[in-house]
């Protein structure tokens, strides 16, 4: 609970003004959450603006993820017309400015209303299996980064490959220390490869290339 | 059929309110194109996204086929329109034939019938079904990609068409080719269909009617061969440039501009009723013509006259330096003039019979016509050089013409 507090008082006003103040200590993990939620959307808001403002590195994965992000958070933001039209309404100017890949997007999903799919059929049908290679470049991401970062917990009794490492330090062995590295880096890249495989056998044909 | 009524679009923005369409009135009849034309940030793209509701409207409704659309529910009345957009937005993740499926899925088709639809449509897009409906997007060129954005469009047979810039994209040569196979196309599906460009050329090619814009305003809402012979005012004379007069080259057939009347003599005929046919008919040159009716060789009346009065024609002809079709339009009789040197064409049908012929004067005479006739009628508008016209004249000469409010 205090650590609740101190992020409340790290986070300051902006906490304070989402909920009653008594209520802090349920308030504050809820407030840190959406907050963080926001603070990314709008981080990858600006990015995408930024990215596509200086046009070269429209290659860049993580790139088109933030796009992505920022379609579905201005359609929220929006609320009532399905889909709503901020970016439709304001028309060229505001298109012109955005990137290639952006306008793709949204041509897409103006395609999908055009022709009558609801939002969720758009979700399905269209968004979601575009969505797929990066969404899964990030649970990759994540999973190596997990099974590196999954070493440490050794060191509070948790076990695996990680007390290799830990133990070889201790012990200043170097041969359980390498033993235990390898360990880590061969699991690390088997589930990236094995999470390769899923993520080109989830994406759609005709976005592999 | 659509009309608008009174449709109006408002932005509020940040920097105040923007009107993007203000109060257009207009009615599209049935199976017919009618061009949303005008520069960038005219309103035009508004204007057609408010027909099936991607921009909802301010105020104002829209009918189609009498219906108030604003009574029907959104998506039922999206997947009644075609709607094709500049970016073609085919979607990567499927195949053609799932794209051209998507909209008869969404009406519940069954699957080997909306299938069977694909194939069709994808064979009148002059393409062939068994290579391309298994084929991605990205396995497409832009004219390809195109054609089957159309098709997708045309998949449940709407009777009404929303294009937004669609051959916007493509480069000249396969526009000039898609263009004409969608007017073939239109000919046989009769559709009403609402297209935006910003291309007066395209414009007057496609279109039966044509919408010109300014700054969300319908400035003038006419015939092309209306608005090129008589711009409402000095904005739509600028913007549809100062050769519309040859513009409209375009919209005129041979059929309708030659001279059907035209004399013709056969070989075995003398120099001197040739002579005489051409004198009673005021012409210059006269057609020989073979046994069934074929243009076979050209005399002209100075030939005529100074050959032995009893010489046959066949033996002073001289032969077709060059013709034109009945069906090709004034630019192609014109250009084809231009390029051999003469004053006058025999025109041919398909097969190569004669039908009349057609001459520079009479081209210019008939091109001439509609400007004098309204110059009779009322002051202002010289026609020749409109865009120096001072503005208050001309848009008085032709007020019954604009839409302005």
């Amino acid at each position: 609970m205090r650590a609740y507090r101190r992020a409340d008082r790290y986070l300051g006003v902006e906490i304070g003004s989402r909920g009653p103040r008594h209520h802090g200590e349920l308030v504050a993990p809820i407030g840190v959450a959406s907050e963080l939620i926001e603070r990314g959307t709008r981080r990858s808001e600006e990015h995408g603006v930024a990215r596509t403002g200086d046009g070269g590195r429209t290659s860049h994965r993580g790139g088109e993820f933030t796009d992505l992000l920022a379609l579905h958070a201005r359609r929220t933001a929006d609320g009532r017309e399905v889909g709503g039209g901020g970016a439709d309404e304001e028309g060229v100017p505001h298109r012109a400015e955005l990137g290639r890949e952006h306008v793709k997007l949204h041509a897409l999903r103006e395609a999908a209303r055009g022709m009558g799919m609801k939002p969720v059929q758009r979700l399905a049908r269209v968004e979601i299996p575009l969505a797929v290679p990066v969404i899964m470049a990030g649970v990759r991401t994540a999973v190596v980064m997990n099974i590196g970062v999954m070493a440490i917990a050794a060191y509070i009794g948790a076990g695996g490959l990680g007390t290799l490492i830990s133990r070889g330090i201790a012990q200043t062995d170097s041969r359980q220390l390498i033993a235990g590295a390898l360990a880590v880096s061969l699991l690390a890249i088997v589930a990236d490869y094995a999470l390769l495989w899923l993520q080109r056998r989830l994406t759609p044909e005709g976005l592999r290339t | 059929m659509i009309r608008l009524e009174q449709l109006t679009k408002v932005f509020e923005t940040a920097e105040g309110s923007t009107v993007a369409a203000d109060n257009v009135d207009m009615e599209v009849a049935e199976g017919q194109i009618c061009i949303l034309l005008g520069p960038s940030g005219c309103g035009k793209t508004t204007t057609l996204k408010m027909l099936n509701r991607i921009i909802p409207p301010t105020s104002g409704k829209v009918y189609i086929d009498g219906k108030d659309t604003t009574t029907l529910d959104t998506i039922e009345l999206r997947r009644n329109i075609g709607y094709v957009i500049q970016q073609i937005g085919l979607f990567p993740n499927m195949t053609v034939e799932e794209n051209i499926c998507v909209v008869p899925q969404l009406l519940g088709w069954d699957s080997g019938k909306a299938k069977k639809r694909a194939a069709a449509l994808v064979e009148m897009m002059a393409l062939e079904p068994a290579v391309f409906l298994k084929r991605y997007p990205k396995e497409l060129s832009g004219g390809q990609a195109q054609r089957i954005g159309v098709a997708r469009a045309l998949a449940a047979d709407p009777p009404v068409m929303l294009m937004d810039e669609p051959f916007g994209a493509i480069d000249p040569i396969n526009r000039e080719i898609i263009q004409d196979e969608f007017l073939k196309m239109q000919e046989s599906l009769g559709k009403t269909i609402m297209f935006v460009s910003h291309d007066i050329d395209e414009a007057v090619k496609m279109g039966d009617r044509i919408a010109i814009f300014r700054d969300g305003k319908l400035e003038q809402f006419a015939a092309p061969d209306d608005i090129l012979a008589h711009p409402a005012n000095a904005f739509i004379a600028d913007f549809v440039g100062g050769d519309r007069a040859l513009k409209r080259l375009r919209l005129v057939r041979v059929r309708d501009a030659m001279d059907g009347e035209a004399p013709k003599v056969r070989a075995e005929d003398t120099l001197a009723t040739a002579a005489s046919m051409m004198r009673e008919h005021e012409h210059r040159h006269i057609v020989m013509v073979g046994p069934r009716g074929r243009a076979r060789g050209t005399l002209s009346l100075a030939e005529a006259e100074s050959g032995p009065d009893s010489a046959k024609v066949g033996e002073h002809q001289r032969g077709i330096v060059a013709t034109v079709g009945v069906d090709e339009d004034l630019r192609t009789a014109v250009s084809t003039m231009f390029t051999h040197d003469l004053a006058w064409l025999p025109c041919v049908d398909g097969d190569g019979y004669y039908k009349g012929q057609i001459t520079q004067r009479g081209i210019t005479h008939l091109l001439g016509e509609t400007y004098r006739h309204r110059s009779d009628g009322v002051a202002g508008e010289s026609g020749v050089n409109a865009q120096t016209a001072p503005p208050a004249e001309s848009a008085s000469g032709t007020a019954e013409h604009a839409e302005t409010r």
